[in-house]
């Protein structure tokens, strides 16, 4: 961790070299729009519930997109407005298929998602709409810009079923597992707040074109806690419970290159 | 505002809020015949049922009855579809479905008994499955017949009786004018 704050003290140190060295900036003042793709980490307290977890664990490598559009407010510090989507690497069918034949084993199971389409093999992903501001070092070609956003995650967790079928027998048992949630609309998914902290480097190649990289940091409060319920289809006996922590946080590490057009140019 | 863009206006806005929707209808109930039905008997000891030979032995405890059952349009309809509905809501003929046994059986019930309690129908266009008591499969039934088609109904013993034996179960069904359709399966012996 003490190494960490000194690479991150090292690297804001040069940042602010950079912007005390800085002479007639090239990078113009302007309204921006940024198209781009990257990778995208979850990580989350690990409190795993085999039968549940791969509905609700994130993977570590996702593809990530981003559009942005990034406007003055002032002399150093630009607006923001984000939107993006997390394009989950992962075959909840596949894993959750094998967590349940290690919980019930020795059974036939057959499970259903209602609404993953063919070629889906998560769901709806993840989206995020978030607003912020930059505070912008530019140096000729190039600006750096650090920045902090806050917005909604919005997540569309899965319903999941399964048949679960003893051999040799016509004893059958059926599992619901779904988000615990009065009036949950999957189409609609569930919104939590979050924020989010980023460094970006942007460099003009060609009159208003312009290429950039950006590392992102965003913190939000998981929305997931399921239902369980095992029911025996032969003498109804029902077994409910409940699994998840809504108070634990997601957090999502990106990094993302992609190109920027300077839509609109300011007179300084 | 021009007059002229009132009227249109005045359309568009009326369409609006009385929820206007093309190419919406109301399904409609078609009224069907039971023209027949065959049952064979089901070994449910793996995935999935299958049926079995008529001379084969069956596995008591994942034994079961396929029923199946062809139906009809009764009225002018010509056997197509009255409307665009993707599910079209069919009236069957039919008061109730009930599961006997034609054979004495090992433990003590006796031939003619009804031995519906010791069915469920496996309602397999449910997802997730769902065993639904024999008393509801009138019910299923009437959702997932196809005119023209024949349609299966899997009927599973839940309730094992405890010595092998030959069983013979039948399902009828009794017609709303109190004709009884009778589906019997050949003997078995269950083990």
């Amino acid at each position: 961790m003490k190494t960490l704050l000194k690479y991150c003290i090292v690297v804001v140190l040069l940042l602010m070299r950079l912007h005390l060295s800085a002479q007639e900036p090239v990078f113009g003042k302007g309204i921006y729009l940024r198209f781009g793709v990257g990778a995208a980490s979850f990580y989350h307290a690990n409190k795993r519930v085999p039968v549940v977890d791969p509905l609700y664990s994130l993977p570590r490598g996702n593809l990530s997109t981003t559009f942005e559009i990034q406007a003055p407010i002032g002399r150093r510090v630009d607006m923001l407005f984000q939107f993006g989507s997390v394009h989950v690497r992962t075959s909840v069918p596949d894993k959750w298929g094998a967590a349940l034949r290690d919980a019930f084993p020795n059974t036939y199971i057959t499970t259903y998602f209602p609404g993953l389409e063919p070629g889906l093999e998560y769901g709806a992903f993840p989206l995020r709409a978030m607003i912020g501001g930059a505070y912008l070092m530019e140096h000729q070609r190039w600006s750096i810009q650090l920045r902090a956003l806050i917005g909604s995650f919005n997540w569309y967790p899965q319903t999941a079923y399964a048949d679960i079928k003893q051999p040799d027998s016509n004893q059958l048992s059926t599992l619901t597992v779904a988000l615990h949630s009065d009036g949950y609309n999957p189409d609609q998914g569930v919104s939590t707040f979050a924020g989010s902290l980023g460094i970006l480097a942007h460099r003009t190649i060609w009159r208003r074109l312009g290429v950039y990289g950006k590392a992102e940091w965003t913190a939000s409060r998981s929305p997931f806690t399921f239902d369980y319920v095992l029911e025996n289809q032969v003498d109804r006996s029902v077994t409910t419970r409940t699994y998840g922590d809504k108070q634990r946080m997601i957090h999502e590490l990106q990094a993302q290159v992609g190109i920027s057009f300077q839509l609109a140019r300011f007179k300084k | 505002m021009k007059p002229r863009f009132l009227l249109p206006a005045s359309i568009f806005l009326f369409l609006l809020f009385t929820g206007f929707q093309c190419g919406v209808e109301d399904c409609v109930t078609s009224p069907v015949r039971l023209s027949g039905g065959t049952a064979f008997s089901l070994d449910n000891r793996g995935a999935a049922p299958v049926l079995l030979d008529s001379n084969a032995q069956g596995f008591l405890p994942a034994y079961g009855v396929q029923v199946q059952i062809e139906c009809e349009f009764s009225d002018d309809t010509n056997g197509f579809w009255a409307s665009d509905c993707e599910d079209e809501n069919l009236e069957i003929p039919a008061v109730d479905g009930r599961m006997y046994t034609l054979l004495d059986m090992p433990n003590g019930v006796a031939a003619g008994s009804d031995v519906s309690d010791m069915f469920r129908i496996a309602d397999r266009f449910a997802q997730p499955l769902k065993y639904r008591p024999v008393s509801e499969a009138m019910e299923v039934i009437a959702r997932h017949l196809k005119p023209g088609a024949s349609a299966p109904f899997d009927f599973l013993l839940v309730q094992t009786p405890p010595q092998s034996g030959t069983y013979q179960f039948e399902f009828r069904i009794e017609n709303t004018d109190s004709t009884l359709l009778s589906i019997p399966v050949n003997p078995i012996l269950l083990q």
